[in-house]
């Protein structure tokens, strides 16, 4: 009888209720165990896509911005055109911009075509503007403009590169001076004021596009999707001297070639105006760098030593 | 030798088998959970990180640019203004400051001592009116930690500020800088 069982079950080639029943339990337990860890680590990996946009987009870009402040090209400004910020709108959200010209190496090589080689901008015109987002309306993009070297237009043109496209709001003030209730102002232009500010305080506000859903969000508490970064840049007291008295470097051996000591005694002597570079008599002006930095009046009537043929 | 038979006969695998590879496949998802749970967690404390560095940042600039009113060894508070009211912050001042490494760790026994000696040595400065033209600041920001609600984890900052800023002594900027003021507007 048995034996005539077995003969038929192996003909039928059949599985008994309770093996398929028992294999499609296991198999469902392995189906959502494997499926749910997938989802879990999809959601891990978009929250972690969430911090780093979170936690990178908008650092990186005042982070950008805190660098190439660091770098003002305070030696040699003519006219104290250095710097220009202007308060600007674009429909309800704040667009500020501003330029000004910076030591940093240029980020794309010029061509030397006579020595076939690249060449890099050791001074370059920098400049953050903002433009509405043509594909996103609600959205600004942050673009930072640099430009070779320096020209007689210090504040235009150069090349934009796209920083960040989903900005709300880039806000920047300034502050003359340091006290106690301190006075902003929205604008700034050295050339005008005859000097740098003291301080600016910049607010960016952007809006990050979270990759997939509330709950991948949820999972490392990165749920906000509007973030504002703010930060103050107070400019070093004694770059803002440098800027202030027309500061003009001294290179070493510029004497022996025959070059035009300038007021520089008069002003080391500290008593009187920090006289800077002479009067255009030499092109390389030593003054000023050994003088009274303590508030010494400046003498801008002397002439400046860039105003003197061949300065640095 | 007959049970043998019957069983390569029906080709199929016994309970223990089963269970043995059921059991398998738990431990190894178990593992792999956890690592996932483990690799969560060290993005949270690396993102705590970051954005406690950031927060320093923030405020050591402030306290350059002398925005941090009424600034003394020891002053608190939070990060509440950002909407994050768990990144804590204490300010030290001075190379002194018992508030140099944060709540969370020690002094090592030799700096200790230095920082005894600097103590005694600032003190002495304020009473002979010598003023130095920059203080030491310690920042130390205190973060949630993903291993539990009740533990925190730290990041210390250490730089050297203008000392009219941490005072916010406007008359010391203006004997030293005033000639860097720029003119009124036009």
């Amino acid at each position: 009888m048995i034996h005539g069982n077995r003969k038929r079950r192996a003909a039928a080639g059949a599985f008994t209720l309770i093996e398929v029943l028992l294999s499609m339990g296991i198999g469902i337990l392995i189906m959502t165990s494997v499926l749910s860890s997938l989802d879990y680590t999809q959601r891990a990996v978009d929250a972690i896509h969430n911090v780093i946009e979170t936690e990178t987009a908008g650092p990186r870009v005042m982070q950008l911005i805190r660098e190439d402040l660091s770098r003002l090209a305070v030696y040699d400004v003519r006219e104290y055109r250095l710097y220009q910020g202007k308060n600007l709108s674009e429909g309800p959200n704040d667009a500020d911009r501003f330029d000004f010209v910076a030591y940093r190496r240029s980020t794309r090589p010029f061509h030397d075509f006579v020595r076939e080689e690249s060449v890099w901008a050791p001074l370059v015109e920098v400049g953050y503007r903002l433009r509405r987002n043509p594909q996103l309306y609600d959205f600004l993009e942050l673009y930072r403009r640099e430009d070779f070297l320096q020209d007689e237009e210090p504040f235009k043109d150069g090349e934009f590169t796209l920083l960040y496209d989903r900005v709300l709001n880039f806000d920047v003030r300034y502050a003359a001076r340091p006290e106690s209730d301190i006075r902003w102002e929205d604008e700034w232009d050295s050339e005008e004021r005859e000097g740098l500010f003291f301080a600016m305080e910049i607010r960016l506000e952007i809006e990050v596009q979270p990759r997939r859903s509330k709950e991948s969000l949820g999972i490392l508490g990165a749920n906000r999707a509007r973030l504002t970064f703010e930060d103050v840049y107070a400019v070093p007291e004694d770059i803002r001297w440098v800027m202030r008295n027309r500061i003009h470097p001294y290179l070493p051996g510029a004497d022996e070639a025959g070059t035009g000591d300038g007021g520089g005694d008069a002003a080391q002597e500290g008593d009187g105006p920090n006289v800077i570079g002479g009067g255009g008599g030499g092109g390389l002006g030593r003054g000023g760098a050994g003088g009274d930095r303590r508030g010494g009046r400046t003498d801008r009537g002397g002439g400046d030593g860039s105003g003197g043929g061949g300065g640095p | 030798m007959p049970a043998r038979v019957r069983s390569a006969g029906r080709n199929g695998f016994s309970l223990i088998e089963v269970m043995a590879a059921v059991m398998l496949l738990a431990v190894s998802l178990t593992l792999l959970l956890q690592l996932r749970n483990d690799s969560i967690s060290r993005a949270m404390d690396a993102r705590n990180l970051s954005i406690a560095a950031r927060l320093a940042n923030q405020l050591l600039h402030r306290i350059e640019a002398a925005r941090v009113s009424d600034l003394f060894d020891g002053y608190q508070g939070d990060f509440s203004d950002y909407d994050l009211p768990d990144f804590r912050y204490v300010i030290g001042i001075g190379d002194g400051s018992a508030f140099a490494t944060g709540a969370g760790s020690s002094l090592s026994e030799s700096e200790f001592a230095w920082r005894r000696q600097q103590q005694e040595q600032s003190e002495q400065d304020k009473e002979d009116d010598v003023a130095t033209e920059n203080t030491r600041v310690f920042l130390t920001v205190a973060y949630p930690s993903s291993r539990s609600a009740n533990e925190e984890n730290e990041f210390v900052l250490e730089s050297l500020v203008p000392t009219w800023a941490v005072e916010q002594d406007w008359e010391a900027w203006e004997e030293l800088w005033a000639g860097n003021l720029p003119l009124d507007v036009k």
